[in-house]
Order: structure tokens, then C-alpha cells, then sequence
């Protein structure tokens, strides 16, 4: 287990903007079959996802939740001098999107930008990174956008993975806390790349650069082409189940808390079965386990921010303690403590607009 | 219902089949359609039908409706 801490440092606004276009999960009776698709949502949690228009991007997502951060004061563009963009749905092979979000917020020169190609791990990743950076950065804020759509890379015709996944994108903005200098982020990693294969959308980068897009039946008996993403789904949930609570308990022991040291426990929303067993695995009272799952679906890098956004904009002002906990492709997965002040979560807004450079 | 009577109802409810199927050769390598969403939403059903739950390797081994069986015993479930 690799561990940073950082002192002194806060979330300044979190703010999630998710498309209007909602699916419900009888939609997919027509495609899945009824008993099929209910069995499913009964076991995954899942009733509704959004989705995206083809011409909205994830950074579309992020930037709307960027602005809504500027708008609401909580931060200027001037301050900002690390942009972190978590997705892997980028705008563009080269260059990378951060460029892109750092043009059309207008946040000027003296900003450093970096992607992070990772999914349902990736917000703990790129709050290490953010800090990271941060830390040698005097009087700068950070802004660390994660946003995804991933089903514009699944088959249609996956029953595993296609009534999961939702769109969404947020904005955080990490800066130092000169009221709390004692206040401690502490995040927890591990990473397993032998199993790169778990998720994989094996074409379109340059491995398979010319491969053609041919729907064939795959060993699953799913129908659906190299273009699109691949899950071992048996092999990602005994992950989920194994891998994910051995490092939370490890975390426990390594920073000497347990269940009873967290107000809540923000979890990736990977499926409904999987929070149970980690709620059990973990001895957290489920009830302290706040479920967006059932609305949103799996949100990818964007699950954390998602859950914050939609339990916590409008709870009365307190600092939580909060066990963050996010696993998924590489294989990668991350947890961590850190504290959170229920007035610098905006609610979340619904947008559909997309901004073609 | 009988302990048996509920197993079957579990398999028959999930995977669409009638319980004269059921036996020996009801796996993951015979049921074309036994796929991750099955195998889970079995599982909750079976846990859910005898007030159990499962550890995670007993999850990923139960891959037969006899083996089903066997992982039931453990917790003092004869069907």
C-alpha cells in the first residue's frame, strides 16, 4: 500500500453537472428483455442513468461544472495554477483535454496541465496528483475536473455494462486551508497492471490503430467490436469484493481508525451488490454508505464527486470525515480520509450544452 | 416450501428454465446465458432465500446448481 499525506489543505468548491436525457432502466426492456433488465436493476441498484448527447463531451461536463464553481465565488480563474483532467473519454488524441478546459475557462499561462487516463479510481488518483503539484505551488489553487461518458465506447448490445454507466463530470477545487493547518488528507494506493486486461477497449489508440470495427460474438456471448470496452465482469467484482476491502481494513490499521472514525463512507458507485459486500466486509453500517447509484448509475472517476454533490449540497453547514474509496480499470484502486465542509458543495446542475473549439 | 422447493424456485426465477432441467449438468459451462448479471442476481436471490451471505469466494465458486449445494451446507443449509 503506497500512502500520501498532506497537511493543510481543504476542498474549496465541489461542484457535478450531469446531461438532462434520462434513461430508465424499462427502457432496455425492448433490447435485454424484462425479466433479464429486472434482475439486473434488483442487483445493481441501477433504475435510471443520463446520458449524453453524441456532440457533448466529458469536458463539456467538466468545464459546466467549472464555471458554476467561478460563478459561485468560491474560486477565480486567476488563482487556479494546477488543472488536472481525470476521463477516459478525451476531446482530442493530442493534445491532451486539460489544454483544451484551460483555453475555454480562460485560466491563462501560468497554469500546469496534465490528463489522467483512469476511470472508477481516478478521482483519488487525481486528487493526488492535484495535491501533489500543489504543494510546491505558493498561492495557487488547484482545480481537479473528472468527467466521463462512457458509454460511447460500449456495445449497445452489453448487457453487462450498458444499463450501468452514466455521464457526469465535476469540479474541485483544492486549495491550502489557512484556518485548519493541521487538517490531514491521507490517500491509499495499489495498483495491478498484469491485470490491464480486465477493462480494456483494446483499438483505437495505435497497439490495434487499423483494426477494423467488426461486430462479432465474443466468449461472453456478447456481441461487439474492438472499438468497444470489454469487461470481465466475474473477474472485476471478485476484484471488488477482495482487493478493495483488503485495502480499506489496511487503511484502518495504518492510520488507527475504523468504521466508527467516518461520518460517511463515499464509495464508488460500481453496483448495488458490491457496496453491500464492502459494507460488510468493512463492518460500515450501510446506512452510512449514501447511494446515487439508483439515479445516476456508475459514474466512472466522477462516482465520489457525484455521491458529495447529490447527498451533501443542501445538508446544514458541518465539516464531515469522510472515507473515500474508488476501483476500477489498471486494475487500480485507491481510499483515503478526508474532511469536507458541506457549504462548499454546489448542488448539481443539468446541462446538455457542448462547446466545439 | 421445502428447502429444495426454494433452491429450484431461485434457479427457475433466473434463469428462465423449468425445474425438470435442474441436476448435475446445470453449470456456468452448460447455461449458454449464465453470465456476471446472472451469477449475482443468483447469488442475491439465494442469499436473500435462506437469509445467508456468502463470502467472496464462495461468490465466485458458485458456478453449479450443485455446487450451490454444497456451499449452502456451510452454513447448515441441506437442501
Amino acid at each position: 500500500m503506497l500512502v500520501s499525506r498532506f497537511k493543510g489543505f481543504k476542498i474549496g468548491a465541489l461542484s457535478v453537472a450531469v446531461p438532462s436525457h434520462k434513461i430508465q432502466i424499462s427502457d432496455f426492456y425492448e433490447s435485454f428483455g424484462k425479466d433479464l433488465v429486472d434482475k439486473f436493476s434488483e442487483m445493481a441498484g441501477v433504475k435510471q442513468i443520463a446520458h449524453t448527447s453524441l456532440k457533448q463531451t466529458a469536458s463539456d461536463l467538466g468545464f459546466i461544472a467549472a464555471e458554476k464553481v467561478f460563478e459561485s465565488g468560491k474560486a477565480k480563474r486567476e488563482d487556479i495554477g494546477v488543472l488536472v483532467f481525470v476521463s477516459q473519454k478525451p476531446d482530442f488524441r493530442i493534445p491532451a483535454t486539460s489544454f483544451v478546459l484551460q483555453k475555454r475557462l480562460g485560466l491563462g499561462e501560468n497554469v500546469i496541465c496534465q490528463d489522467i487516463n483512469l476511470a472508477c479510481s481516478g478521482f483519488i488518483f487525481g486528487l493526488q496528483t492535484s495535491l501533489s503539484i500543489l504543494s510546491n505551488l505558493k498561492g495557487k489553487k488547484a482545480l481537479l475536473i473528472t468527467a466521463d461518458t462512457s458509454y460511447k465506447t460500449m456495445s449497445p448490445q452489453d448487457r453487462t455494462m450498458f444499463m450501468l454507466f452514466g455521464d457526469s463530470g465535476s469540479a474541485v477545487v483544492l486549495e491550502k486551508d489557512d484556518l485548519n493547518r493541521e487538517q490531514i488528507f491521507e490517500l491509499a494506493f495499489r495498483t495491478n497492471g498484469d491485470k490491464f486486461k480486465s477493462i480494456i477497449t483494446p483499438a483505437g489508440a495505435f497497439r490495434n490503430r487499423n483494426l477494423k470495427p467488426i461486430d462479432e460474438v465474443w466468449s461472453d456471448d456478447i456481441v461487439r467490436n474492438d472499438y468497444n470496452t470489454h469487461m470481465k465482469g466475474m473477474a472485476v467484482f471478485e476484484f471488488s469484493i477482495t482487493d478493495v476491502p483488503k485495502l480499506i481494513n489496511d487503511f484502518y490499521k495504518y492510520t488507527n481508525t475504523d468504521a466508527s472514525s467516518y461520518d460517511n463512507f463515499i464509495l464508488h458507485q460500481a453496483n448495488l451488490y458490491i457496496l453491500k459486500q464492502l459494507s460488510r466486509k468493512c463492518k460500515i453500517p450501510f446506512e452510512k454508505i449514501p447511494l446515487s447509484i439508483d439515479r445516476f448509475g456508475n459514474n466512472s472517476s466522477n462516482s465520489i464527486p457525484l455521491v458529495l454533490s447529490d447527498h451533501f449540497s443542501n445538508a446544514d453547514n458541518k465539516t464531515l470525515r469522510l472515507l473515500i474509496s474508488g476501483f476500477g480499470a489498471g486494475l487500480s484502486w485507491a481510499c483515503g480520509a478526508i474532511n469536507i465542509d458541506t457549504q462548499n458543495i454546489l448542488p448539481i446542475f443539468i446541462s446538455d450544452d457542448f462547446f466545439i473549439e | 416450501m421445502n428447502n429444495l422447493d426454494k433452491y429450484n424456485q431461485v434457479f427457475c426465477e433466473t434463469f428462465s428454465v423449468n425445474s425438470d432441467v435442474l441436476g448435475t449438468n446445470f453449470s456456468n459451462d452448460t447455461i449458454e446465458n449464465w453470465d456476471s448479471v446472472l451469477q449475482l442476481s443468483l447469488v442475491t436471490s439465494i442469499e436473500d432465500a435462506f437469509d445467508v451471505m456468502f463470502e467472496p469466494e464462495e461468490i465466485m465458486d458458485f458456478k453449479s446448481y450443485e455446487k450451490g449445494k454444497v456451499i449452502l451446507l456451510k452454513y447448515d443449509v441441506i437442501i
